[in-house]
């Protein structure tokens, strides 16, 4: 488990402190959507959470190790891997393969259980085949994909994501989700920073920052279809939670909160089965679709 | 000669060869070549060519990859021929004489740089850069005993190599960014480049920093540390490799003896 009790931190002393008070669980298994405005803290709470950055005031503890004490370095960044958002400025081999066995070189793991382990990442995320070609070679997709197979190459416990699928494409961004969604069933927490609140939407629960301060922590139906909190804090909500809104003004009353596009889908039917009055507005294009 | 000189993977004897063993090699004729005579230049020359013929390398391939370097030669050449004093073959109006000895030096010691080449050609076209930096790694690592770490080393040859291609890109798309606010330097003279060179350097300095600060965090993330660590292959060497070190050695004496 890790936690995070009453966290703060500015990069200079005597500056303006970019995380403030910060407390916070993250259990194994769980997939975590960290969203908020661009400079509000997200990515420096990620380098606590990896003991790249380390406390100014308050404590980070990464199954039972304090990221404040240097001598569990190696064991913290072994348990929490982290994928940046550019790929060119984390691929360190020469080689896919080599830049893949980086990692668990560090380890000190003997050549032929780095050989499996390359080989097993290379494959889960679909670059087997891909060994000897040299990084650069790459597309931007691919060279992030190699990063995060760099990372489960280390088999570690909790995987934060820096922003991580933003350069892939659609087919690449499946593929990455498909992959978490793997990982954890096998208990590995998730952490993923995204300004994309569909992606958002995927995860178990969300932790909304603005200005360096945990504003909410809950359930991401819950927090993502709060339209109006999401633009107070300079954000887009998703299409759902727009869409629900939308329909409320035409008249719509769920019996139940929207949390999915399912739970919309079976309120719309309820809604539908019931007599309506429909209000076309001025000025608003209206369409009716339906079968015969 | 980024180019030219590139990995190619073969299937071939010298391929296979372990990496430390064409590194001894290639610093060992080196070493030989500055100092022998042109019997031993005639000998390495031989020795080239079987060796590149058995890698599956052209000879005119091989020869290709001097083509950079030419214009360096032929300076190499002028230089040794105009300066060097002794027996004047001939002279020309309002030229120094070229004197028997100049033209046998300039042939002598371009040869020399000529065969140095072509010798770290057949090295890099039939190493892959993650070996060679693996065979310095590894005949580095007597170093320990005054405190240098030859993985640090090794690394620092890797990253280099990694970032020129990253590097060109980065000039790249500065230069297009640059070029998309009329700064076109197409048709422009030397001393226009050069400035522009001056004022491009600014921002290419700054994304080198910034890279190298987050390649920094990265490697700390992926537990990069100063201590030992352990590689996706070990080397070994093979029956060939033993042969093959021997086989070097004879040259090398060979050389010797003939001066």
């Amino acid at each position: 488990m890790i936690t995070v009790e009453k966290l703060s931190y500015a990069y200079k002393p005597g500056t303006d402190a970019c995380l403030r008070d910060i407390s916070l669980e993250i259990l194994p298994g769980q997939y975590i959507a960290l969203i908020g405005p661009n400079g509000c803290g997200k990515t420096t709470l990620l380098k606590h959470l990896n003991a790249l950055l380390l406390p100014g005031s308050g404590e980070v503890v990464i199954d039972g190790m304090k990221t404040a004490e240097v001598r569990h370095h190696a064991l913290i960044r072994q348990r929490v891997g982290m994928v940046f958002q550019n790929p060119d400025n984390q691929i360190v081999g020469m080689s896919v393969e080599e830049d893949v066995a980086f990692g668990p070189g560090n380890l000190g793991l003997p050549s032929s259980e780095i050989r499996r382990r390359v080989s097993w990442a290379l494959e889960l995320v679909g670059l087997d085949g891909y060994e000897k070609r040299l990084p650069h070679t790459l597309s931007g997709g691919e060279k992030q994909l190699l990063a995060l197979a760099g990372l489960l190459a280390m088999r570690p416990s909790y995987i934060l994501l820096d922003e991580a699928a933003s350069s892939l494409d659609p087919a690449g961004r499946e593929r990455v989700f498909m992959i978490l969604n793997r990982l954890r069933s096998e208990n590995i927490a998730v952490v993923n920073v995204t300004h994309n609140m569909e992606e958002a939407l995927q995860a178990d629960r969300v932790l909304l920052m603005a200005n360096g301060r945990l504003i909410t922590d809950g359930p991401a139906a819950q927090i993502l279809m709060q339209r109006d909190l999401l633009k107070a804090n300079g954000l887009v909500p998703p299409l759902l939670a727009e869409l629900s809104f939308r329909l409320g003004e035409a008249g719509f009353k769920p019996d139940k909160p929207i949390r999915s596009v399912e739970d919309l889908v079976e309120e719309i039917k309820k809604w539908c089965h019931h007599d309506q009055n429909l209000q076309v507005q001025n000025g608003l294009m209206s369409g009716v679709a339906g079968h015969v | 000669m980024y180019n030219q000189a590139r990995y190619s993977a073969r299937e071939s004897v010298l391929h296979r060869t372990d990496p430390r063993v064409k590194l001894i090699a290639v610093l060992a004729l080196s070493l030989a070549l500055l100092n022998t005579a042109p019997l031993g230049l005639f000998i390495i020359v031989i020795f080239l060519l079987v060796v590149s013929l058995s890698s599956k390398i052209g000879p005119l391939e091989l020869l290709r990859t001097t083509r950079p370097v030419w214009a360096f030669f032929a300076i190499l050449f002028l230089i040794y021929i105009f300066t060097t004093a002794g027996t004047p073959l001939f002279s020309a109006p309002g030229l120094k004489y070229i004197s028997r000895e100049g033209l046998y030096l300039g042939i002598v010691q371009m040869s020399r740089f000529f065969l140095l080449f072509i010798a770290a050609s057949l090295f890099t076209m039939t190493t892959s850069q993650a070996d060679i930096t693996m065979a310095l790694e590894n005949l580095l690592r007597p170093l320990r005993v005054i405190r240098i770490s030859s993985h640090n080393v090794a690394l620092m040859v890797s990253m280099a190599l990694r970032f020129i291609p990253l590097l060109l890109q980065e000039l790249n798309v500065i230069q297009e960014a640059s070029a998309a606010r009329g700064a076109d330097l197409k048709g422009k003279n030397l001393k226009d480049k050069m400035r522009f060179m001056v004022y491009l350097s600014t921002p290419l300095l700054l994304n080198v920093m910034r890279r190298c600060d987050q390649l920094t965090e990265a490697m700390n993330a992926r537990g990069y540390h100063h201590g030992p660590r352990t590689y996706l292959y070990e080397l070994a060497l093979s029956r060939t490799d033993y042969y093959a070190l021997g086989l070097i050695a004879a040259i090398i004496v060979v050389l010797w003896y003939v001066g």
